[in-house]
């Protein structure tokens, strides 16, 4: 009798599984979020992407309602921080202090994308599961100070060698301790920048003690996707393998790169697919509802990005140079700034195969660094088609590049400044972001700004 | 005149009450075996051995005896039996108890009440005739109907279903659906009790409340639908061989109502390759067109009946049954073939039944009940999906010439749609892709009862329901959503085994009082295969085979296994025959919670007294009237593997793609579950009070039955959503109350009962209340089911079960609280202002009833049963598309000017801005807008109606003749637009009471036939 009844343990999924089948699993997650949801509404807002129809249409209409943000904030918070939990839990056991380390910047990495497009979210008190089903939202300012603690911790533990070495299963740089340093002190200088309005020494001060960044596209920490539909990059799924056909590009990025005459317009953006204009790069303007199902007027996302086995970039040599840049800039070096400058391009156009266009371009009177933010911040966006929440930051913190108002949208015009939180923590955890930031209709969200992002 | 020891011959006619006459009635010499029976004319005549008395004795009358006393002619006129109440009624484990002891409901419904209008799928006949009973369905051919009993809401996220039981044996009636339950998406696969053949069904127990069903434990708990299926019985002597055969058309009953006005385009320019119909006002004007080749001139159209065909369903039956010496039996086959109403969809079934009863021996009687299911069906997916054919065709712009313009273009092989994305041309839905069904369901039982003495009998059964589904799912290369074409082979298959002992024994204390005590064993095995092998890449068009694929997900596997043992003992005691005592009680074991909460024990007690037959009561005004009283807890358990939290296989999504499913480029991943399991769960219980009255008024022409029943649900066993930022998403806890009252009503009144004439009018109504009291600690309210986004159906704290939540109207608060009933705020474009999570209306109905009304005239039938429901909401997504792609009626005011009646949110004056209903006026305040589409869920619906006639032939081998026309769903009131309001968007899940594009029901009319042999 009991034997017939002790039959209840899942057959289907594992009580246990090894440190090295959770890493990669998270890694893919982040990966598909930030290549996916991530880079669809901030890319819409920075007007790399110009979708013609549905949801593609509304984000660069600035139509984000609560429920917009829904799954990618769930994927963030379970598919990505509950795993590197685990892996910080598992690791524990053992000691196996590279996963510990390498599961902290991942997890600093994603605190901070979060914290960077909705504002004060919940960390202290988040991934308590049971023991805290309301976990109350912390202030950006305090998520900013721990994240550059838990990067601390995490380059110190990648650095102690300790315990397992991973191998492929760490996907970014397959356990290689020396990229994983640099990939966290390129993180920390990403951060101390954005804090330009509110911290504006911060990032001068942390690159004075010359720590190890990114310096070359070999470094470059990035998840690279599959051939197979199964393990396919998240833009390819979403404008092909879906078929939605919803998705463009904008008119401002291809506009700008075609007025640069840049060697990237071909790896960016596919030529129009079919009818009289086929092979010709054209963008929708920001917000026009003009639908292209037959895929005869817009281009898409180029090969480089959106093919199957593309990768999703976490953060490139051309990004850390462009801060560098940034950093010299205020600074009033203008020399340092120019190399750091001259070396962002430049390693932008080798990641994309374009090495021995680069001196000419840098040449053009358009491109060649003309001792001002705008120039740098240009670049950085043309650059920042890889990580479209960056250039958003950018936009908050400099106002550059200059964002076309889209024709129809539903904000009074208003480019947004941070993105309403999700219908799933309205629904179930309403009273933390009423005891926190406050409740705020999407309009309202939409205009009001982060912590970092001071007027 | 009489000399002792002669014959004398007696003769006369035997009549009832109402003058008419009876033949074949039985009249016995008492004490001796010498007897005759009345002919066709009532008439009778019988030689008897002087001084003797006779007796009279018929179905339905009270037996009578006459001494003799030398009359030679005697007529007599015999009475009404009330003791006819002492129907005998199938109870929980098959226990058979007279109806007039129970002192909880029990409907039974004939086999042939619930094949009166012909129904491919039985549970569709329920509709309406049973209170207290609510069957929610689709149109499609071989789509689940789902069925609840008193309101079935008493888990708040578990199945609400209730058990199915044939002839003894639990059978499974999941639907194995292709999507999630309580989401809009997915095939339209069938509910497996479906596949029993209608016209095998003898009759139908529904078992409503805990104390009927307490026998039943766990599965019972929702209620039980017994079916005992026709065994041969009373068929004495000759073969009976019926041939029953209709044929019938369905149409679609109900279609959206149509602009014919505006071209397919975008703010008054003609384009193509858009969903939306805000182009130019067709004036036969020359456009460009790549659908047309070059350029045509518009013209109005009308895809949906270019579209749509009339469905045909034929229906055979052949069955032969005949009670031999020893032995019983009832052996028939049946064919049903339904064709859809879109082309290429249909569902067809074929169903074979043998039913054995023998007496091994004066003590042992043994039975065989075997049924097999082989069914076929091309079924369409539903909801918000791509392949759902309806999805893009009630979209369609008139100025579209569907067929015309084909659906592939014959030199490149893609797809011609009028619209892009992921939607096809519902051409291409249907000629290009395909969900197709093959079903092998057997479901067979071994039954013994052995009776040693007059006082003790044991039966013992065992019962196997056993199912392999076969589903292929096919999109050929240029389908919208797959553009490289999608192939699945998707093996279901459900093993129920179940075990079932009872002893029974009966004895009698002295005159007056006696008892009956059964004491039983059950064991339950239920086992869940899944396995799945997805193409996602196809080489070669228009080839649905794997050696087709190019590129492949990983396969999928399922397995579950769950055990449940009982024991019971129900104890009746009988004082008079007309008070009665019942106590049941049942321990339960699962293998589906922790070791310590796995035992349970519930009692039930319920009495029943017949209080006309303690008291003197006019008999010619009241004739029986019975009151009875239940009170009985049961319990649910929850689903296997919900103990312990694991790891699953990885993959990432974002809600718009396939994602990524590991093995990733040859790496294994597994992550942590983001649903918390719960290593304490506890059973989820049910508190039921039931009282009830049955009264039968003038000799049974008026019968009342009421009910009053009130439930108390408690340690729900929910899968609480929790805010992500958790770690989790959801987490299986034991909290949860919920309260469900309510009345159920069913009234029988013979208003004209004549010798050629009767009038019988039938009712059911029921009105039920179900509140949720309480979720999980603070927690107000519990997602329940939806879109992805909006609206949603929740479980809301304080509020009837089933809330519909989602964007409405931002109303004028009063001191900062919103005012439901405040002016509307408008922006300074004159635009009502939106506010969301709003509760929009509940889905729970406040009263449903059915009335069916027969008349019969001499053979000639004629019935009609019309059912309605009253109250509760429903949100139509369909009319809020519609709207927003400008192709409703509604929208031919475009262009036109509204002051919208609010209040300016800055200014705090009335709106006087004017704003134009254009485009994005329908976008906005249609499109974003659920309040807008929210109705009243009011309908009355003509559900059944037939006309038959019966020629009873008699002398030649053929007995009789049925001739028949019969409809179904003939017409439908309601201020509801453009959509059968009894059409759900979702699956069997809780989340009902939304509908979006869903399959439109149908409209069937049809002929029968039906020889008796």
């Amino acid at each position: 009798c009991e034997d017939s009844l002790n039959i209840n343990t899942d057959p289907n999924s594992f009580t246990d599984v090894p440190l090295r089948t959770i890493l990669p699993a998270a890694q893919v997650n982040l990966a598909y979020a930030l290549g996916g949801d991530a880079s669809r509404y901030t890319g819409s807002i920075v007007q790399y992407y110009g979708g013609h129809r549905g949801q593609p249409l509304e984000y660069s209409q600035f139509t984000f309602n609560p429920s917009t943000t829904d799954t990618f904030w769930d994927r963030m918070y379970t598919s990505v921080l509950t795993q590197m939990k685990a892996v910080m839990a598992k690791a524990d056991e053992n000691d196996d202090k590279i996963y510990t380390g390498i599961a902290q910047i991942t997890t600093a990495q994603t605190i901070s994308i979060l914290t960077d497009i909705f504002g004060d979210i919940p960390y202290s008190e988040a991934l308590l599961s049971t023991e805290n089903i309301t976990p109350s939202y912390d202030k950006q300012e305090a998520i900013y100070t721990a994240l550059i603690d838990l990067l601390n911790q995490g380059i110190a533990n990648v650095k102690s060698g300790q315990g397992t070495k991973p191998g492929t299963d760490d996907l970014v740089y397959g356990g290689d301790v020396a990229k994983w340093e640099k990939f966290a002190n390129s993180l920390k200088l990403r951060l101390y920048n954005h804090l330009s309005k509110v911290q504006p020494n911060a990032a001068a001060e942390f690159l004075a003690t010359n720590p190890a960044l990114i310096t070359a596209n070999a470094d470059n920490a990035k998840v690279t996707f599959g051939a197979n539909a199964s393990n396919a990059n998240p833009i390819y799924q979403f404008d092909v393998l879906s078929g939605r056909k919803d998705m463009a590009v904008s008119s401002t990025i291809v506009n700008k790169l075609k007025a640069l005459s840049d060697p990237r317009i071909p790896v960016y953006f596919h030529g129009i697919a079919n009818g009289a204009n086929a092979g010709q790069y054209v963008g929708n303007g920001p917000g026009v509802n003009d639908d292209d199902s037959g895929e005869t007027k817009f281009s898409r996302v180029g090969s480089f990005y959106a093919s199957s086995t593309s990768p999703v970039v976490f953060l490139s040599a051309a990004e850390v140079q462009f801060i560098i840049a940034e950093v010299q800039f205020r600074k009033g070096d203008q020399a340092a700034a120019t190399t750091a400058y001259n070396a962002a391009v430049k390693n932008d156009f080798a990641a994309l195969g374009l090495s021995a266009a680069s001196d000419a371009y840098l040449a053009t009177t358009a491109v060649k660094y003309d001792n001002t933010l705008n120039r740098i911040l240009e670049q950085k966006w043309i650059t920042m088609y890889q990580a479209p929440y960056e250039a958003w930051v950018d936009w908050r913190r400099t106002g550059f590049p200059q964002l076309a108002i889209p024709v129809t949208n539903f904000n009074g015009g208003v480019t947004p400044r941070r993105l309403p939180y999700p219908q799933l923590e309205l629904n179930l955890n309403r009273q933390s972001i009423e005891a926190g930031p406050g409740f705020l209709t999407s309009v309202e969200a939409m205009k009001s700004r982060v912590w970092w992002d001071k007027e | 005149m009489h000399v002792s020891g002669q014959n004398l011959a007696v003769t006369g006619v035997v009549s009832a009450e109402d003058g008419s006459i009876l033949p074949g009635v039985s009249i016995t010499v008492k004490g001796t075996t010498r007897g005759t029976t009345t002919d066709e004319n009532g008439k009778y005549s019988i030689d008897v051995p002087g001084n003797v008395s006779l007796s009279f004795s018929f179905i339905g009358f009270q037996t009578q005896e006459i001494a003799v006393s030398g009359q030679s002619v005697i007529n007599i006129t015999l009475k009404n039996d009330i003791s006819q109440l002492n129907e005998v009624v199938v109870t929980a484990q098959g226990i058979q108890r007279e109806k007039r002891s129970l002192g909880y409901a029990v409907s039974e419904i004939k086999g042939d009440v619930v094949n009166k209008v012909p129904e491919q799928n039985f549970v569709n006949s329920l509709n309406g005739k049973v209170s207290g009973v609510q069957v929610t369905s689709g149109g499609a051919p071989g789509q689940a109907a789902r069925i609840t009993i008193r309101g079935g809401a008493k888990s708040i996220s578990g199945d609400n279903q209730p058990l199915f039981v044939i002839d003894g044996i639990p059978v499974s009636n999941d639907n194995d659906g292709s999507g999630a339950a309580n989401e809009v998406s997915g095939a339209a696969t069938p509910n497996r009790v479906g596949d029993i053949n209608p016209n095998d069904i003898e009759s139908i127990s529904v078992l409503k409340g805990s104390a009927a069903s307490v026998l039943y434990g766990n599965r019972g708990s929702n209620g039980v639908v017994l079916i005992t299926t026709k065994s041969g019985k009373g068929t004495k002597g000759k073969p009976v061989i019926t041939v029953n055969s209709n044929i019938g058309i369905d149409n679609a009953l109900r279609l959206p109502s149509y602009q014919t006005k505006f071209a397919q385009g975008n703010r008054g320019a003609y384009l193509e390759g858009t969903s939306l119909s805000w182009g130019p006002e067709i004036t036969g004007q020359q456009v460009t067109s790549a659908a047309a080749g070059g350029t045509t001139n518009l013209t109005v159209h009308d895809p949906r009946a270019d579209f749509l065909k009339t469905g045909v369903t034929i229906n055979n039956n052949v069955s032969i049954s005949q009670t031999l010496e020893k032995t019983t039996f009832y052996v028939s086959v049946g064919q049903n073939k339904q064709t859809a109403i879109v082309p290429n969809q249909g569902y067809s079934k074929a169903n074979f039944r043998t039913n054995v009863t023998t007496n091994l021996s004066d003590k042992i009687t043994a039975g065989i009940n075997v049924g097999y299911t082989k069914s076929n069906g091309d079924v369409p997916y539903l909801g918000q999906d791509g392949n759902n054919p309806f999805f893009s065709l009630f979209h369609v712009p008139v100025s579209w010439d569907l067929n015309g313009y084909g659906y592939q273009n014959p030199t490149t092989g893609r797809q011609i749609n009028f619209r892009g994305g992921a939607f096809d041309n519902p051409l291409w839905t249907v000629n290009k892709t395909y969900f197709n069904t093959k079903n092998d369901h057997f479901i067979g039982g071994l039954n013994f009862a052995y009776t040693p003495t007059s006082w003790l009998n044991f039966t013992y059964r065992l019962g196997m329901d056993q199912y392999t589904d076969n589903r292929q799912s096919f999109r050929d290369i240029y389908t919208g959503g797959n553009p490289n074409g999608y192939l699945s082979n998707d093996i279901v298959s459900r093993q129920q085994i179940t075990s079932t002992f009872v002893a029974n024994l009966s004895h009698s204390f002295n005159d007056d009082f006696s008892g009956t005590l059964s004491i039983g064993h059950d064991y339950n095995q239920r086992k869940y295969d899944r396995n799945a092998q997805t193409a996602t890449m196809l080489a070669l068009p228009g080839i649905a085979h794997m050696n087709n694929a190019t590129a492949f997900d990983p396969d999928y596997e399922y397995h579950s296994k769950r055990n449940l043992i009982g024991t019971f003992a129900d104890l009746r005691l009988d004082y008079r025959n007309y008070l009665f005592l019942g106590v049941t009680v049942r321990n339960e074991w699962s293998s589906t919670l922790p070791q310590a909460n796995r035992s349970f024990l519930y009692p039930g007690v319920n009495a029943s007294f017949v209080f006309t037959e303690a008291f003197n009561i006019n008999p010619d005004v009241l004739n029986f009237g019975k009151v009875r009283l239940s009170w009985a807890k049961t319990a649910r358990d929850t689903d296997p593997y919900r103990l312990q939290s694991t790891y699953i296989l990885a993959s990432a999504t974002d809600g718009f793609t396939d994602g990524v499913t590991f093995p990733y480029i040859g790496l294994p991943g597994y992550m942590v579950n983001s649903t918390v399991n719960n290593p304490n769960l506890k059973p989820e219980f049910t508190r039921e009070v039931e009282a009830g009255v049955e009264l039968k008024f003038f000799k049974n022409r008026l019968g009342v039955d009421f009910t009053y029943f009130n439930n108390r649900n408690t340690d729900g066993i929910i899968s609480l959503d929790v805010a992500p930022s958790t770690g989790a998403s959801s987490l299986i806890v034991n909290s949860g109350r919920t309260t469900n009252k309510g009345i159920e009503v069913g009234l029988d009144f013979q208003a004209i009962k004549t010798k050629d004439f009767n009038w019988n009018v039938g009712v059911v109504y029921s009105r039920i209340r179900t509140e949720v009291n309480e979720l999980y600690g603070d927690l107000d309210k519990l997602y329940l089911g939806g879109f992805s986004g909006n609206p949603a159906i929740y479980a809301v704290k304080g509020e009837r079960y089933g809330s519909i939540i989602g964007a409405g109207y931002k109303r004028t608060n009063i001191n900062g609280v919103p005012n439901p009933n405040g002016a509307i705020s408008t922006d300074a474009d004159g635009y009502p202002l939106l506010e969301d999570g709003l509760i929009l209306g509940h889905i729970e109905p406040n009263w449903t009833g059915g009335i069916t009304n027969t008349f019969t005239y001499k053979g000639i039938r004629l019935s009609a049963l019309f059912d309605t429901r009253q109250g509760g909401h429903i949100f139509s997504g369909t009319s809020q598309l519609l709207d927003n792609y400008g192709v409703s009626d509604r929208t031919l005011d475009r262009g036109t000017n509204i002051v919208f009646d609010g209040v300016d949110e800055e200014t705090g004056v009335k709106n006087d801005v004017s704003a134009v209903k254009d485009q994005d006026w329908y976008g906005y305040v249609s499109g974003s807008n659920a309040e807008a589409h929210v109705y009243k869920n009011n309908w009355v619906k003509l559900r059944e109606a037939n006309l038959s006639y019966t020629f009873n032939i008699k002398r030649s081998i053929l007995q009789s003749i049925d001739l028949g026309v019969y409809g179904r769903n003939l017409a439908l009131w309601t201020k509801v637009p453009d959509i059968d309001p009894e059409s759900s968007s979702f699956g069997s899940g809780n989340g009902q009471g939304a509908s979006r594009m869903a399959y439109p029901s149908t409209r069937s009319l049809g002929v029968n036939v039906k020889l008796t042999f």
